[in-house]
Formats: C-alpha cells, sequence, structure tokens
C-alpha cells in the first residue's frame, strides 16, 4: 500500500481530512487588529510547559519514588545524569514561570475585557489550567523529599484537613495516613506525573479549541460583536496562520531561552533530606505567600467555630470568584474606562493580594533595606 | 582518763543487761572491748533485757531475733552508718546473699575483730589492727576472694588478692606498710564494691586513667618511688584512650588490674599483637624482630619493641616524616637503612594524604544527597588496604612498602573517580550565547515574516 493510500484510508475511518479542513479555515480567519504581539504572552506560557513537559519525563525516567531513594535519586539526576542538572533546574524554575505567565496572561485578558460573552468558558478553563499548575507545583516540591519539602507539605496538609466540611477527608485522602510518609509521597508522584498532567491537558485542549473557535476578542463591547459577528470586527487583522502562529512561537523561543538561562545560572543545589527537625523560617514559593500570610490572621476561633476553617472561606471565595469572573462582571464593555467599577474591585483584589505577598515575604525576618536593617514580626510589622 | 569514763559510761548501761550475762557468759567482754561499747543487748537482739524469766526475755512478742541474719545487719547498722548501708545495698555481696550464698559479705564480716564475725567484736576503722584497716583489707578480702569454690559460684577471680600480693602495690602496703599505699577498696569501693565490668566502678577501663592517676598523676606521690607523674596523662592523649569504647586497653589492659607491673620488653611486642596482629607479625617477622641493642654503658643485650617507635602510654603513630625522627635514634644519616626508612615514611604520608582526600570526597558527595554505596565500599576496601599497608611497614621493606603503594594508588584512582563523578565542578555554561544567537535570529525571521 502507498503511503497516499495508507493516509487515504485513515481518512475514511477518520475523517481527518475534514477536520484539518475545518481547523484550517478557522485559524485563516482574520483575528482583530488589536491582537498585535499580544498572543506572545500565551506562545511563552505553551512554551514553557511544553519545557515542563519534557523535562518532567526525563526526571520521571530516573527518579524513584519512595522515602528511601527519592532524595538519592535526585541527587543522582542532579550529579550523575548528562545535563540532569539543567533538566532538574529547568523543571523547578519552570513552576515559577508558569505561574508568572499564567497570572500575566489572566491580567491581559482582564485589561482587554476578552473574558466576555461569549469567552466565558475560555477564562474558565485557563482558571481551571492555572489550578492544575499550581497543584503539579504544589505535589511536585514534595517529590525530592527534602526535609523543607515534607515539612512544608505536612504544613499544607494541615491546613487543608482544617478546611470546612471536606477538609479533614481530603487531607487524610491525599496523606494516606496521620503523618507525611511513603504513602504521600506515592499519592503526589501519581497526582504530579499522571492525573494532575491528564487534567491540564484536557482543560488546555479546551482552552485552546475555545481560542481557535470564537476568535480572539475584538475591542468592539460583547453587544456588538454578537450583533455584527467576529469577521466584521476583525476585518483587515492577522490570521492565526502563519502571522500570529509565528509571533506565539517567538514568544515561545524567548520564553524558553530565557528559562534555560535563568536554569543554567542558578541551578538548585543539594538540600538536606527529609527527617530532620522543622526548619525554621518555613514559607511556601511567592504565589502562596498572600495565603500563608492570611491565614496567619485567622483568629483561634470565630463565633465558636475553629478560626482557620473560617479564614479559608476568604481564599476559597475568592479562588471561586476569579475562575467565574465572566459570570460576575457581565457588563459588555471592554474598554477600561467603560468597567470603572469591576476594575476598582479587582484592582483592590490584586492590591490585596500583592499586600500580603510582601507581608509574608518580610515577616519574621531581618531585612537590610536602605542601609538600615530591620526585624520584623510574624505579622511582617516592623519590630 | 577520758577511756575509763567511756568505760564505767558503759558499765553503767550494760547493768541492766545483767539478765542477760546471767546466761550468757563472755558476751559482755567483747562487747565493751568494740567499737560500740555502750550498746544494749536489745539494740541488736530485741527480747526484753528486764525480764525475770528467760522465756518472757526471749519472747516474741517482744521481738526477739535471736542472732541477727545476714541480711539483717544492713538495716540495723544503716540506723546511724546510713551511707555505707545505702551503698552495700546495690553490692554485689548482697546479690550473692540473696541467691543463699554464704561467703556475700555483710557489715560484721569485714568489720568484726574476732575470727568468727560476730557484732559483740565490732572494730573501730581507726584502729591499726582492724579487719577494714588499710593494712589488713587484702587479707580480709581474701577471707572469701581467695576461697576458689565461693568465687566460682559469683563468677569472680579467685586469684586477685594473691596477684596483688605478689606486685607492687601489695609489696608497698603489705611489706612497706605503708600507710597510704593502695589496697584493694581505694579501686573497689567499700561498701558498694562493684564489679570492675560495672561502669559505676572506679576500676571499670572508662575510669581506670582517672583512679590510677589520683596517685600516678600526683608528683608528691610518685617521687618518693622514683616513678613519673605524667605518664596517665600521655595515655589519657593516646589514640588507646579515645578508643576504650571500642576495646582498647585501659591501664590494666598492658599492667594487669591486680598485680600491676611494668611488662618485661620481651614481652611486648606479643602483648600489642593480640589487638594489633599484622604490625606485630610484621615486625617479629622483619629485621627488627631479630635486632637486639646492647647497652654501651652496662653492655645488658635489649630486644627492640613497640616502645621504641610508638612510646607505651602515648601509643601514637610516629609523626610523618619519621624516618628522621625514628629510624635516625639507630641508623646513621646516608645508609640504606636510614633511606628505606625515608622511602617507608614517605609512602606512609602520601596514603594517608589520599585516604584523608578521599574521605573528604565521600563526605562531599554524602552532603550533596548521594548514598554512595558504591564509593564507600570501596572506600572502606582501601581503608583496609591501608591498615594491611602500615602493617607492612613494621617488616620495613621499602620494595614491599612500594608495591603495596602502587596498589593503593591505582585503586585510589577508580575511588576518587566513581566519587568525583558524584561531586561535579562548575558546569560548562558556553553554549548560553549561542542559544541566545539562534533564538533572536529566530525571532528576527518569525517577526519580519509575520509582517509579511
Amino acid at each position: 500500500m502507498s503511503w497516499r493510500g495508507l493516509l487515504d484510508g485513515l481518512d475514511v475511518r477518520l475523517g481527518w481530512r475534514e477536520a484539518r479542513a475545518r481547523a484550517a479555515a478557522e485559524l485563516a480567519r482574520p483575528q482583530p487588529a488589536r491582537a498585535g504581539w499580544g498572543v506572545a504572552l500565551g506562545g511563552a506560557a505553551l512554551g514553557v510547559l511544553g519545557l515542563e513537559a519534557l523535562s518532567g519525563l526525563v526526571l520521571a525516567a530516573h527518579y524513584r519514588a519512595s522515602p528511601e531513594s527519592a532524595h538519592a535519586s535526585v541527587a543522582a539526576i542532579r550529579d550523575t545524569v548528562p545535563l540532569g542538572w539543567l533538566w532538574l533546574s529547568v523543571h523547578a524554575w519552570g513552576t515559577h514561570a508558569l505561574v508568572a505567565l499564567a497570572l500575566l496572561q489572566a491580567a491581559k485578558v482582564f485589561i482587554s475585557g476578552a473574558h466576555k460573552r461569549p469567552r466565558e468558558l475560555t477564562w474558565v478553563a485557563g482558571a481551571l489550567v492555572l489550578f492544575a499548575v499550581l497543584g503539579l507545583a504544589v505535589t511536585g516540591h514534595l517529590l525530592p523529599w527534602t526535609n523543607e519539602a515534607f515539612w512544608s507539605t505536612s504544613v499544607r496538609l494541615g491546613h487543608v484537613e482544617s478546611a470546612p466540611l471536606a477538609g479533614p477527608a481530603a487531607a487524610r485522602l491525599l496523606r494516606g495516613g496521620d503523618d507525611v510518609g511513603a504513602a504521600t509521597l506515592s499519592r503526589f508522584y501519581i497526582l504530579h506525573v499522571a492525573v494532575l498532567p491528564a487534567l491540564l491537558a484536557a482543560l488546555l485542549a479546551l482552552h485552546l479549541r475555545l481560542v481557535r473557535r470564537l476568535g480572539l476578542a475584538p475591542g468592539v463591547p460583547a453587544d456588538e460583536e454578537a450583533a455584527r459577528g467576529h469577521a466584521a470586527c476583525s476585518e483587515g487583522g492577522a490570521a492565526w496562520l502563519p502571522q500570529l502562529a509565528l509571533r506565539a512561537a517567538a514568544g515561545a523561543a524567548v520564553a524558553v531561552a530565557a528559562l534555560l538561562t535563568v536554569a543554567a545560572l542558578h541551578p538548585p543545589g543539594p538540600a538536606a533530606a527529609a527527617g530532620g527537625p522543622t526548619p525554621a523560617g518555613l514559607r511556601p514559593e511567592w504565589f502562596f505567600l498572600a495565603l500563608f500570610q492570611f491565614l496567619k490572621l485567622a483568629p483561634a476561633r470565630v463565633a465558636g467555630l475553629p478560626g482557620e476553617s473560617v479564614a479559608q472561606l476568604v481564599p476559597l471565595l475568592a479562588v471561586a470568584a476569579f475562575a467565574l469572573l465572566p459570570f460576575l462582571d457581565r457588563s459588555p464593555a471592554r474598554r477600561l474606562s467603560a468597567r470603572k467599577l469591576s476594575l476598582a474591585v479587582v484592582a483592590a483584589c490584586v492590591f490585596a493580594w500583592g499586600a500580603l505577598t510582601v507581608l509574608g515575604a518580610v515577616s519574621d525576618r531581618e531585612l537590610r533595606l536602605f542601609g538600615k536593617t530591620r526585624a520584623f514580626d510574624t505579622y511582617g510589622r516592623p519590630r | 582518763m577520758k577511756r575509763l569514763l567511756l568505760l564505767l559510761a558503759a558499765a553503767a548501761a550494760t547493768a541492766e543487761a545483767g539478765t542477760c550475762t546471767d546466761c550468757h557468759p563472755g558476751v559482755e567482754e567483747p562487747v565493751l572491748a568494740s567499737a560500740h561499747p555502750q550498746t544494749s543487748c536489745t539494740d541488736c537482739h530485741n527480747g526484753d533485757d528486764t525480764a525475770a524469766e528467760m522465756t518472757d526475755a526471749h519472747a516474741t512478742e517482744k521481738k526477739f531475733i535471736g542472732r541477727p541474719k545476714a541480711l539483717e545487719w544492713a538495716a540495723m547498722c544503716g540506723d546511724c552508718h546510713r551511707e555505707a548501708a545505702q551503698a552495700w545495698t546495690a553490692s554485689p555481696h548482697l546479690d550473692a546473699l540473696r541467691k543463699g550464698d554464704p561467703a556475700g559479705a555483710t557489715c560484721v564480716s569485714c568489720h568484726a575483730a574476732a575470727a568468727t564475725p560476730s557484732g559483740h567484736s565490732l572494730a573501730d576503722c581507726g584502729d591499726a589492727g582492724a579487719p577494714s584497716a588499710r593494712l589488713q583489707v587484702a587479707a580480709t578480702c581474701a577471707k572469701c576472694h581467695a576461697d576458689g569454690a565461693a568465687m566460682a559460684r559469683s563468677g569472680v577471680r579467685a586469684d586477685a588478692v594473691e596477684l596483688y600480693g605478689k606486685g607492687p602495690h601489695g609489696h608497698n602496703v603489705l611489706e612497706e606498710k605503708a600507710a597510704d599505699g593502695p589496697s584493694c577498696v581505694d579501686c573497689h569501693d567499700a561498701h558498694a564494691s562493684p564489679r570492675s565490668s560495672d561502669p559505676a566502678s572506679a576500676a571499670h577501663p572508662s575510669r581506670q586513667a582517672q583512679t590510677c592517676g589520683r596517685c600516678h598523676g600526683d608528683e608528691k606521690v610518685m617521687k618518693p618511688h622514683g616513678l613519673s607523674h605524667g605518664l596517665v596523662a600521655k595515655y589519657e592523649g593516646s589514640p588507646h584512650a579515645r578508643g576504650l569504647d571500642s576495646g582498647a586497653p585501659s591501664c590494666a589492659g598492658c599492667h594487669g588490674p591486680h598485680l600491676v607491673r611494668v611488662p618485661p620488653v620481651t614481652e611486648i611486642v606479643a602483648h600489642c599483637g593480640r589487638c594489633h596482629e599484622g604490625p606485630a607479625r610484621e615486625f617479629a617477622a622483619g629485621p627488627h624482630g631479630k635486632a637486639v641493642r646492647t647497652d654501651p654503658q652496662t653492655g645488658e643485650a635489649t630486644p627492640m619493641s613497640c616502645e621504641d617507635c610508638h612510646g607505651a602510654h602515648g601509643a601514637r603513630r610516629p609523626e610523618s616524616p619519621w624516618a628522621a625522627r625514628s629510624c635516625g635514634k639507630c641508623h646513621a644519616a646516608g645508609t640504606p637503612a636510614l633511606a628505606d626508612g625515608e622511602r617507608l615514611s614517605s609512602i606512609s604520608a602520601d596514603t594517608r594524604a589520599d585516604l584523608v582526600r578521599l574521605h573528604g570526597l565521600l563526605e562531599r558527595a554524602r552532603a550533596r544527597g548521594h548514598q554512595a554505596g558504591e564509593g564507600c565500599e570501596a572506600l572502606a576496601a582501601l581503608d583496609g588496604a591501608w591498615q594491611d599497608m602500615s602493617a607492612l611497614a613494621h617488616g620495613v621493606s621499602a620494595e614491599a612498602g612500594a608495591m603495596a603503594r602502587t596498589a593503593f594508588v591505582r585503586d585510589a584512582k577508580a575511588v576518587e573517580e566513581s566519587l568525583g563523578r558524584l561531586v561535579p565542578g562548575p558546569r560548562d555554561l558556553r553554549w548560553l550565547p549561542a542559544m541566545w544567537a539562534f533564538v533572536l535570529a529566530g525571532v528576527v525571521l518569525m517577526w519580519r515574516k509575520s509582517r509579511a
């Protein structure tokens, strides 16, 4: 059978030519002129995600998920596997890059009003991708089985345990016992390499499918877009193929190169294996600092209920509001000047998040700022 | 005068006991002559010494106990002699009594002056004739501790007092009657008398240096005997003192616990060889094992021993380079023997430096989180090879040393490579600018193409 015959045979069974033609037609549609180089940001996130998947594959090939061998296998990856140190460093730094790019992407989408009708589900899928990335960050953090990771995971699961309603059951399910141990490591490993990547892939596929199907948002209000149609709002704009795709690819190339550079210049050094005492000054990654700091503010009891459980309602509601933002921010306007209220609310939330992050970063620390050594208490107040 | 008054008082006190002495003649005299002349009969025997009838005096309602049993003495004496009785209750002597061994010593076994131990003749410790007095202690302990059958029941050696008598400590006390000479109780506490295997014992290996050092570290005590007072301090800085937990010898390990003698030079190699088997074997087989030194003044011929290079109490590895310091004592400069010594000395120094470096490398690999099992095993094998090499060095053959060194260097190289892989040096980052050039060229291309 010739090559062509094989493709024909597959087409009869799969109908791939029709699907390709539909996708090509969708990708050839002009996009709103304002799209510009903004797509490079999404491309950068995709590029970093691809590098995370690739480095994750290499690491998984050498990693052994058991308390006895996890730490040594990571040391072996770092010191004996060819370029293992770089893969390890890229994979760790990639988390930070991915969270940062996803947050920037969310900011860009919010500012341009692109989350509004009919692209609400694109936002929801994107937000869920970010949550999957955060889940990957948390589960991946434990895998090297360092003392710091062991204790921060214990703390995190403690917070899960005090979450309202399903908290204790969820914590037990994740931990696989009363303490962080071999079962926790197995569970986090399977979440990190199978469950969460599959979930992320599905959500990302949905997100990209929706981007392709609905096109990029034009600058006109949502109701006007609905009335005139996407094509009419996008006259004279560049199409995904080839221009926008090339811009996204350029963004991906720069992001990958930047990530490789940071990873090569600042590879993670050795850290003590789990089994030591709780390290002093334990604090989470920068993107969880606000949550970390907020939970410190919780009183012991609120209206007779455990304080932390009540306090957790605030971030839980904030997270739900973030994922469902398009259904809360429903005005058709896309120009910022016409969206003062929602801008003010979101700006206040971002400010609160930023302030808590800064307080969390300086709390219980002595820092040299503006030529003076300043000490901060656990609430981030100067002492 | 004072003694007379005391006797009168005692007579007054025992006057009440007149009823007892009616039937127990000959009891009063030793009690009055003992360290406890005021003690009345009922103090130890209970009963009633005022009763007119014998049955009343001995009535069980009056708690009459008759002759105190062995186990009852400590409780009775302990009313006043609290510390001594307390110490005795933790002693192996009490253990023996509890097991029903009649040889278990109780208060009267050591403190009664009479041949038949009895509470009636308790002697004052200050009295030179008392069985617990320094000059009498050995004889008192020997009453049981020289009895082979009794000692066998408790698993205790029966030759201790005999050996003590033959050694300088025994001579000092028993022959010279030295008032400050060491007796049994100087090393084995008089009342607690713990076994020397008990870490609480002053005779336990971990405490021997301290115990012996009480006299042997004191210049005032040692000088009259013409002995050095610095030997214990030297021992305390030795590898033997550091290795006590792993069975290294304490003072008694070389001098014997009771005989306490200086081992004759002809026995030293065999004695050290009990632990240092390889070095002693190679030494005996080598030229030094057959060498005999003649004292130029006395003409006395003595064989060489371990002490010549290592010292006795310091027991140190000679400091590198040791050729001039150790070999040079007997071998003149420029002789082939000294040249061999120099070769061996440098082989030893190089090998030790290699091992220090490799162990450092292993530590660094471990600190980086590597279990390094293979490298660790190979390094343990090298440590073993070094043991063999240092044993071989005692045969003072430079050829054998050089051969062993060649093999060591080959294996050390493999270990260094295997461990070195776990401790990589700085990374090569020359690819970074090339990558950026490539990426930027690609971005420019894509930018141009996306405009078209």
